[in-house]
């Protein structure tokens, strides 16, 4: 059970959407990044690709879809011990033909040994619960939503929603690097920044809808502006302190811009695996930048079918439809939590 | 808890073909399930479901029923054009089939929703039976085909008149095979023998007849003859349905021609008695002899239209009655004028008609004059002759020769409104003077007589075809009369009347003798044991009372606009939309005891319906007798 002591969780009444805003994928940005923009080429312009070559016959798209279903509070009798959150996340992927010659279709992750839903309540200053399950007295409802409790030493409101991020980044990271080794002749395009993936992973590259910092001057932001749909920026080598993760950047204009429009808007960021040694895998990567920079823009959506078009792509779209399908009606996690805290005070 | 309901099915061995949706809403009459993968599930399957009772575990409900929708989407998809991109490869979905049931049946009568998850099975055998009521029906009449190769049955006591009669059969001409399947229901009600007890479904087949009046072509006169065609073309079917067995075959039905049939024709005018067909040889010819136009109160049924509240409808009763009486007295073929009109001669009128009447037969005064001195009238033209000397010039005071009439005959009508009705009456006769005779031997006359309550054959096919459309009404409104009188009297045994162009003979509108006679049918006929198959294009055009009298109703291909109106609600919207695009020899079925259609594929006809079916055998001996 859930007590200890008198230590109880307790239930925030607020509906989780008046949460603090934070952007999680601002603080995963590179701080003390160190970039070559001249690896490629000096003089910057917008290159359109010639050859449209993948190597890959395969593309799977990774995507994870978060959502806290509730705040708690950990108390005792006295006083507040620590924050918690309620969160539910998936994982998924997308299997599409480059060719476009056979219908995308959601692969099964469970034959890999890979869970697509997890439920997670993260506690805040360290404290820890055993996991629990809900089992509802109605027998009309179906199945029992299990919780597993992941501590973070950290102590503010903020830090048990962002633990859920983290777990949810990690899990992602942990399907892309089993992906990589069970599919190499899979390109394998996560969605947001590349996970930071153990030996090689070639075959991994990290999808960035988002503009909020650049990491270039003003100089190559230039002409970055100038890019036309289709084009792309020279690569430009991100280093970390980490060689083995160093990265190929470039940037991607998916669709023209209307004149009303920011001049990023249309843009994406791709990051390919640069390694230890970024001249010897530069040629392969100028390679796959062109081939991204054909194939990319195919699955770009149009203002219609997304908020963020043009850069939430197709498959991702679909994939997140279906994650939150799996992770359950909110509404009725919701309620089942109520029900089971209800339960669990009576006690 | 659909496992649960999986594991305490023990009826059906065969794998379940889906499960109720959750995503839509399942009540007790209607309800979606999705269909299993690899699973083919299509209109008119019929299915069941077995229900747990929410408050004992050990007990459920069962139900049966119809698929009247089947659909195919995406799934996870937002918009119209997500499902180009899908198919393009660039966005993953799923597909999802889904068939929507219409329940038949709900055994016991706990009316629960189903629940979603729970497995929905193909009905067969048992099942199958319970869901078309096969179990409370105690005498089945195959009816065709179902579209999942059983046998689809009515429940015959809903014709016979035990619990309801009649069948109503609507659809376009052509296409629709309403006639066709009219016969193959009473080839069906002939042949077929009870599933349960093998015994013949009519109670006494000798008493039972059937009167098929035969509007279009000669079509009908070769009922007798098997058909040439018809291993061909049912083996077509066959082969499409990979069926090892005939439609007839499936219905438990012989394959062969109508068996005891006569056929009847109107005769010909001239002194020998034949009749008026082209095609086909042993027809029967049939007429009226005066005297029993006279005493059988035919004369309302030569005028098209009776208004009875009208000056002439009261003449015409009275002249019906006047007839009657003056026929009583004396007997046929002819009609004796009454006593008291010696002064009465044929020649004296000089607006006659010029009736062809044989030279040596019209100067016979000694025919003419019977032993009374009277006139006696032979022709339809002599009564109308007669009638207008008792209306008009007997008693005559006028400047032309006309006016009083005899005061017992003309009821005291305006000399207008006389004028009329003998106007009417002179119009009518050029079309049933050939019907309506007493010139020739009261024994070849007799043998003319149209009496298929006292015959030996069973089906009668009368055909009307040739005849004007005033004389068809004539011809159709006697002999219905005549049948329900005598069936009135209490005679025994059962009559089927095949009748198509219903809306002529009773149209929605207005008043006419024929309509009255088919009104009494469709409201009386059923304890009479007349049973009326009528047939129309349109039942909006029908009366409304003959309509829905039909306990059975019955539906080929009907027109768009013509499906939507109120007389074809008792079919569920999904079948009035198909019945748009029927194909010939499908019809929609509906009972009463049913609460959904069925749809049913009738065989193609082991008799011949054209002259060109008819199967060419040849014996040796003919050959022969050709040869030399």
């Amino acid at each position: 059970m859930l007590s200890f002591s008198s230590v109880k969780l307790r239930l925030d009444p607020w509906a989780t959407e008046y949460d603090t805003a934070f952007h999680v994928e601002d603080s995963l940005e590179f701080s003390r990044a160190s970039i070559d923009a001249g690896i490629e080429m000096l003089d910057w312009q917008g290159i359109k690709p010639k050859s449209e070559v993948l190597s890959f016959n395969e593309i799977l798209f990774i995507d994870g879809s978060r959502r806290t279903e509730a705040r708690v509070l950990l108390e005792d009798d006295l006083k507040q011990l620590a924050f918690g959150a309620i969160g539910t996340f998936g994982v998924g992927v997308v299997s599409c033909c480059p060719k476009l010659s056979r219908v995308a279709k959601f692969v099964e992750l469970e034959p890999l040994g890979f869970s697509s839903i997890r439920r997670l309540c993260s506690l805040s200053s360290g404290y820890s619960l055993p996991g629990f399950d809900l089992v509802s007295k109605f027998k009309h409802h179906l199945g029992s939503l299990s919780y597993m409790v992941e501590a973070t030493d950290k102590k503010e409101a903020d830090a048990v929603v962002r633990q859920l991020q983290f777990k949810m980044l990690e899990a992602e990271r942990q399907l892309a690097s089993r992906l990589s080794s069970e599919f190499p002749d899979a390109l394998i395009i996560a969605d947001g920044p590349r996970p930071k993936i153990g030996g090689q992973a070639e075959n991994v590259v990290g999808y960035v809808k988002t503009m909020h910092a650049f990491p270039l001057g003003e100089e190559h932001l230039v002409s970055v502006r100038e890019l036309e749909e289709g084009q792309r920026s020279p690569l430009y080598l991100v280093s970390n302190n980490d060689k083995s993760q160093q990265l190929f950047e470039f940037f991607l204009r998916l669709r023209d811009p209307r004149p009303w429009l920011y001049s990023f808007a249309g843009m994406v960021r791709l990051q390919l695996p640069a390694g230890s040694k970024p001249e010897e895998r530069l040629p392969e990567a100028i390679a796959l930048a062109d081939a991204l920079t054909f194939l990319l823009p195919k699955f770009a959506t149009k203002q219609h079918q997304d908020p963020r078009a043009p850069q939430q792509l197709l498959p991702i779209r679909a994939l997140e439809t279906e994650l939150k399908r799996r992770m359950g009606n909110s509404q009725m996690v919701r309620r089942r939590l109520t029900e089971y805290f209800s339960q669990s005070t009576d006690e | 808890m659909s496992s649960k309901a999986v594991s305490t099915n023990t009826v059906s061995s065969k794998p379940a073909i889906g499960m109720v949706l959750g995503t839509e809403d399942a009540t007790p009459l209607k309800f979606w399930f999705a269909v299993a993968d690899k699973t083919k599930v299509q209109l008119d399957d019929i299915i069941y479901i077995e229900v747990l009772d929410p408050e004992d575990p050990e007990e459920s409900v069962r139900f049966y029923g119809i698929v009247d929708e089947v659909r195919r989407r995406f799934e996870g998809i937002q918009f119209e054009g997500d499902t180009e991109l899908v198919v393009q490869g660039l966005m993953p979905a799923s597909i999802t089939y889904a068939a929507h049931v219409l329940v038949t049946r709900v055994e016991p009568e706990d009316f629960i929703p189903p629940g979603p998850g729970d497995q929905v099975y193909m009905a067969e055998a048992e099942a199958l039976e319970k869901a078309l009521y096969l179990d409370n029906m105690d005498a089945p009449l195959p009816a065709g085909v179902l579209r999942n190769g059983e046998a689809g049955y009515l429940n015959f006591d809903f014709i016979n008149g035990a619990k309801g009669a009649h069948i109503n059969i609507s659809g376009i001409s052509g296409i629709a095979t309403k006639t066709s399947y009219a016969l193959f229901l009473l080839y069906s009600i002939f042949n077929a023998k009870n599933r349960k007890t093998r015994q013949s479904l009519i109670d006494n087949p000798n008493a039972t007849k059937a009167i098929i009046f035969n509007v279009k072509g000669e079509d009908l006169l070769f009922l007798d003859q098997p058909n040439s065609q018809y291993r061909e073309e049912e083996g077509k079917w066959q082969e499409k349905r990979k069926s090892a067995e005939t439609r007839f075959g499936i219905c438990q039905l012989p394959e062969h021609e109508f068996a005891s049939v006569a056929l009847h024709a109107p005769a010909r005018e001239g002194e020998n008695l034949l009749p008026d067909v082209r095609q086909r040889e042993g027809v029967d010819p049939y007429l009226w002899t005066l005297h029993a136009f006279a005493a059988g109160r035919m004369l309302p049924f030569v005028l098209t239209e009776r208004d009875a509240m009208t000056n002439l409808g009261f003449l015409v009763a009275h002249l019906e009655e006047k007839l009657h009486k003056l026929a009583q007295a004396q007997r046929g073929p002819g009609l004796e004028v009454e006593p008291g009109d010696e002064a009465f001669s044929l020649e004296g009128q000089s607006f006659n008609q010029s009736f062809p009447i044989g030279e040596n037969e019209a100067l016979d005064v000694e025919e003419f004059l019977s032993s009374s001195g009277r006139v006696k009238l032979k022709t339809f033209d002599d009564l109308v002759t007669y009638l207008e000397y008792k209306l008009l010039f007997k008693g005559a005071d006028d400047d032309d020769g006309r006016s009083g009439g005899d005061p017992l005959w003309t009821a005291q009508q305006a000399k207008a409104t006389r004028e009329a009705f003998i106007r009417r009456l002179r119009g009518a006769s050029k079309h049933v003077r050939k019907l309506i005779r007493g010139d020739l031997p009261a024994k070849a006359l007799g043998r003319a007589k149209l009496d298929i309550l006292n015959s030996e054959k069973q089906v009668h096919v009368v055909d009307i075809h040739s005849l004007a459309p005033l004389a068809q009404m004539f011809v159709v409104g006697v002999l219905l009369k005549q049948v329900f009188d005598e069936k009135e009297s209490g005679r025994s045994g059962q009559i089927f009347v095949v009748l198509d162009e219903l809306n002529k003979y009773a149209p929605s509108e207005g008043e006419s003798p024929i309509k009255d006679v088919l009104l009494d049918i469709a409201e009386r006929g059923r304890s009479m044991g007349i049973v009326l198959i009528g047939a129309q294009q349109t039942a909006s055009e029908v009366e409304r009372r003959i309509v829905s009298n039909a306990a059975v109703r019955i539906v080929g291909r009907l027109d768009a606009a013509e499906a939507e109106r109120p007389e074809y609600r008792f079919m569920p919207g999904s079948f009035r939309l198909r019945s748009t695009i029927l194909a010939p020899g499908t019809m929609i079925v509906h009972q009463p005891d049913i609460p959904s259609p069925m749809m049913l594929s009738f065989p193609f006809p082991a008799w011949a319906t054209r002259r060109k079916e008819v199967a060419m055998v040849v014996s040796d001996e003919e050959a022969l007798d050709i040869l030399n």
